[in-house]
């Protein structure tokens, strides 16, 4: 029974994803006015729900699953990006009309519940369950507007690559299995006594897991799906995609690679090294050029995965926290830009280009303002928490000897704000032009006016206050 | 205990967002409130100034609580003699700056000044920080309302300007985060304590192979805000695109914070750093004193003329505080104070100048002081002052750092002297351009000159200029006993040559 009851928080948001396709299929366009507020319903019950299943190191299923500490915050991070993304939806899927659907949700609910499955996941098909859940939801969530041949695209690439992603993942789950006999992650970590020399199956094995792992995070160069798909999918979904599925898939490489295979470091750190390098360089100089808003943010995406990979050089049990706070900071600060950029880009996302955004400050000044805050917090800027969370990652760097990724990270953030800026000279320093006048008289709805108003509380306050209060 | 720095640093803040709240029509208002504020930062400043205990090295008017207690981050905030003064001159220029900024910034006023009173907070959190992280924050906090200031209020290249003077300035910081890390975790090495307080920290030997490396980290950031040579090539454009109050505070204050970096962090906890470097330092403030100079003599812009006046002036006070000697670095930051108050001043005047006629160029003018009497004669006053002439404030800065730097590097100083010479020389020649001689543009006599507001705000820093001076002994006693305590505590450790 206990074993049920730790996995509540997931179970819940199934059912909800279930009620969901029932209420479409049979109330259909009648009752889609209730769509968002349920679903907003079933998260926070999910979030109640993971704050009452006790955190520690309990094995349930047998010990495939836990539901430690470490998987409640990760829970609660999906949740907040879930639901920024859901408070979204609402005027998003209200003014394309071919996404009024209930499926839309109940994909956003299953996803979440993937997610959720893949941070207390202790065993490497279990973690694959959840990857999948959460990938096959993704893949439909980014073709969701119906007749849109950019989303269309966006899903098809998204899917290929991304079963071609999956597969290389199974074939090092595989290699592991051969092996180490089991699948097991805490056995895994048991094996490696001191003294152990890994064998090639195990090595090689491990390579394709992070190779896996590397194109759901967008690493460098992994990363090549990423642009097409962040712009062919609804906003909603990219938001959901850059923080929740990025959040998700650290948790696991977290569990997997700082946790279970935390001996093998002398062999895994030198890959991730030139991952985290090369993807911070690639991600922030593909950016520069970049003149679509959500292509900017797409490579910004990229650019941060890389400075979180950073977080895997810290040592000690405070170091998963770090990563998980980025990933918090992350959320928010990508969710705040990418509701600005919605709720400004009209209908059909055709204000989606910098020059759109001229004058801003002008026309509407408190999303100029707000827009401000979430690029300085994304460059890394004090006092915001995208600072905070650049610091405290590249300390650890610092602290176990990668002087030199730290300063390779910093040179990159200098580099970063260069394209963050450039959106502010939009704002402050153009002329308006007749297109961003026409963003005059757009009222900001309630739901996105929450999201904001989370997105901008969490970013200044996480920065201000921020709550990694345990020793480095 | 009244917290009077916290009241310094969060007062602006929020009397900043108050402002946001007043409609923009009632303009009236929006001068009147943003002059109280300012008025009210100052007077509350003076205490700072009335009450410091000159007999004593500590650092007064402490205020510490915890902020990240894991992490030993602490909000940690003092003053000793050098950030007393600094903090009052800051508070003295916005208080000035107020008034000028009605007339000269065109549009959107209610903004302007509530940038500006975010740059203010920021400006004395940067002077007051005693917690390393801290300090770091404000750093980077004053980035981002001055580029606004520059990039939205500024001349026809402004964003260039701006972009320019965000991206240089935050490129030679951040590499003084990893250095400030890299700090931190040797302390925690060496001590088993995490903490960013700079006070702990001051007692901490960093082993010498790193000293070199951190110091630098630390002296490249404060180099790029002095600026010195080679890496001034922002200041120009920022000061000629900046709007006039803009080229005030950041010629008049955070420049300063380069120099006070210098003092503060880089020199006292790298002290074997600080000697490893120390001539090439010397070289460097010399190259910037006579290069600054007659780069200066080249100009045909006036503002952009200062602008490299300042890289030679503060070429001055590097030199003065690398010396290491009480005179020189007493001169040092005397000086810091003088040049803020003389450019401070220049760029008010130059402001009024383009007000009336739009134009910087010197060869746009001629003859004027025929026209406007009042302000060639105050006009003529800074100039003095910012060339050292004996009886202003000039002088006796640059009299105590080339004394100062004259006990230890003979050379350097007499090839500084020159220095004097050349400020002397471009200053005198753009004077001479500018005011006397024949009016060969019509337009100059229609020039009308200082009215009663103008004169309201110049003539607080033309009684400093005199009283400094004649009698820069009130000044110089609020930071002899805490530069004694520097000098103390670096050379005791590193050694001084």
């Amino acid at each position: 029974m206990n074993d049920i009851y730790s996995f509540s928080p997931e179970i819940l948001l199934s059912a909800g994803g279930l009620i969901f396709l029932l209420l479409q299929a049979f109330g259909g366009s009648r009752v889609s006015f209730l769509f968002t507020g349920l679903a907003i319903v079933f998260l926070l019950g999910a979030g109640y729900a993971a704050f009452l299943v006790p955190t520690g190191a309990t094995m349930y299923f047998q010990g495939l699953w836990v539901a430690d500490l470490l998987a409640r915050i990760y829970k609660y991070i999906f949740l907040i990006g879930s639901l920024i993304t859901v408070l979204l939806s609402s005027q998003y899927t209200k003014r394309e009309d071919s996404m009024r659907n209930g499926e839309y949700y109940a994909l956003i609910l299953f996803a979440t519940a993937g997610m959720m499955i893949m941070a207390g996941a202790q065993d490497l098909l279990i973690v694959f369950l959840g990857l999948e859940l959460l990938s096959l939801s993704l893949y439909a969530l980014a073709g969701s507007i119906r007749g849109n041949a950019r989303s269309a695209e966006a899903a098809f690439k998204y899917f290929i690559l991304g079963a071609f992603a999956t597969a290389l993942f199974l074939f090092g789950v595989a290699l592991i299995f051969g092996a180490a006999k089991t699948t097991h992650l805490p056995a895994i970590a048991h094996m490696m006594q001191d003294n152990f020399i890994p064998s090639s199956y195990a090595v090689i094995g491990t390579m394709f897991i992070l190779a896996g792992f590397a194109f759901k995070l967008a690493l460098v160069p992994f990363h090549l799906w990423t642009p097409d798909v962040y712009e062919g999918s609804p906003m909603p979904v990219t938001v959901f995609m850059a923080a929740g599925a990025k959040a998700a898939a650290f948790a696991s490489l977290t569990r997997i690679f700082l946790i279970a295979f935390e001996r093998l470091s002398g062999s895994w750190q030198d890959p991730f090294w030139i991952l985290a390098v090369v993807t911070m360089s690639v991600g922030n100089v593909a950016a520069l050029v970049q003149v679509n808003i959500k292509r900017m943010l797409a490579y910004s995406s990229i650019a941060h995965a890389g400075y979180i990979m950073a977080g895997f050089f810290g040592a000690g049990k405070y170091a998963p926290g770090t990563i998980a706070f980025y990933l918090l900071s992350y959320t928010l600060m990508n969710g705040g830009v990418f509701a600005v950029v919605m709720l400004m880009a009209g209908k059909g996302e055709k204000r989606v280009s910098f020059d759109d955004f001229r004058g801003l400050a002008n026309t509407r000044p408190m999303m100029a303002l707000l827009m401000s805050i979430f690029l300085f917090s994304l460059a890394g800027i004090p006092p915001t928490a995208g600072f905070a969370a650049k610091f405290f990652i590249f300390s650890y760097a610092v602290e176990n000897g990668h002087t030199a990724l730290a300063v390779i990270g910093v040179l990159n953030s200098v580099v970063s704000v260069y394209y963050y800026l450039r959106l502010t000279v939009n704002m402050y320093m153009k002329e308006a032009t007749p297109i961003t006048r026409e963003m005059d008289d757009e009222r900001v709805p309630l739901f996105e006016k929450a999201a904001l108003m989370i997105c901008i509380a969490g970013t200044l306050l996480l920065g201000l206050f921020p709550v990694i209060s345990h020793p480095p | 205990m009244i917290p009077i720095l916290s009241i310094l640093i969060f007062f602006p803040l929020a009397a900043a967002v108050g402002l946001l709240l007043i409609p923009t029509s009632r303009s009236s208002v929006i001068r009147a409130v943003s002059l109280i504020i300012a008025g009210i930062e100052f007077l509350i400043s003076l205490p700072l100034f009335f009450l410091y205990d000159e007999t004593s090295a500590q650092m007064q008017f402490l205020e510490r609580h915890l902020w990240v207690p894991g992490w030993g981050i602490e909000y940690h905030v003092g003053v000793d003699g050098i950030s007393v003064l600094l903090i009052v001159m800051t508070t003295f220029l916005t208080l000035l700056s107020v008034p000028a900024s009605w007339s000269s910034v065109e549009g959107h006023l209610r903004e302007f000044m509530a940038t500006l009173f975010f740059l203010l907070a920021g400006m004395i959190g940067v002077f007051a920080s005693l917690d390393l992280f801290l300090f770091y924050v404000f750093w980077e906090v004053m980035l981002a309302p001055m580029y606004l200031i520059i990039g939205v209020w500024g001349g026809k290249n402004r964003i260039y300007a701006a972009v320019k003077f965000f991206i240089y300035t935050m490129a030679g910081s951040v590499l003084m985060l990893v250095g400030i890390m890299v700090l931190y975790f040797e302390h925690h090495a060496a001590t088993g304590t995490y903490t960013f307080n700079l006070l702990e920290l001051y007692k901490f030997h960093l082993r010498s192979d790193l000293q070199p490396w951190l110091f630098l980290s630390f002296f490249l950031a404060f180099a790029v805000k002095v600026p010195m040579f080679p890496v001034h090539t922002w200041l120009p454009d920022a000061h000629v695109e900046a709007p006039t109050v803009g080229s005030v505070i950041l010629a008049g204050v955070l420049l300063k914070m380069g120099t006070y970096g210098i003092i503060r962090f880089a020199f006292p906890l790298f002290p074997v750093g600080m000697t490893m470097f120390a001539y090439p330092i010397f070289i460097l403030s010399l190259i910037g004193i006579i290069y600054g100079a007659l780069v200066a003599m080249v100009q045909t812009d006036i503002k952009k003329l200062v602008a490299y006046s300042s890289v030679s002036h503060l070429g001055f006070c590097v030199m003065g505080i690398t010396a290491m000697t009480q005179k020189g670095v007493e001169g040092g930051v005397l000086q810091m104070i003088n040049h803020g108050l003389s450019t401070g001043a220049l760029f008010l005047l130059i402001g009024m100048l383009y007000e009336r006629r739009h134009t910087r160029l010197i060869s746009e003018y001629g003859g004027i002081a025929k026209v406007v009497p009042i302000y060639t004669v105050v006009f003529m006053i800074v100039t003095f002052s910012s060339i050292g002439f004996p009886g202003l404030n000039g002088f006796v800065g640059e009299f105590l750092i080339l004394l100062g730097t004259f006990e230890v590097q003979p050379w350097i100083a007499a090839i500084a002297a020159t220095g004097v010479i050349l400020s002397a020389v471009y200053m005198l020649w753009m004077v001479q351009r500018v005011f006397f001689g024949v009016i060969h543009k019509e337009e100059n006599r229609q020039l009308k000159d200082m009215n009663l507001r103008e004169i309201l705000y110049i003539a607080p820093i033309i009684v400093f200029i005199f009283w400094i001076g004649v009698y820069p002994e009130p000044f110089l006693a609020k930071m002899r006993v805490s530069v004694h305590g520097i000098i103390e505590n670096i050379c005791g450790i590193g050694g001084c040559q």
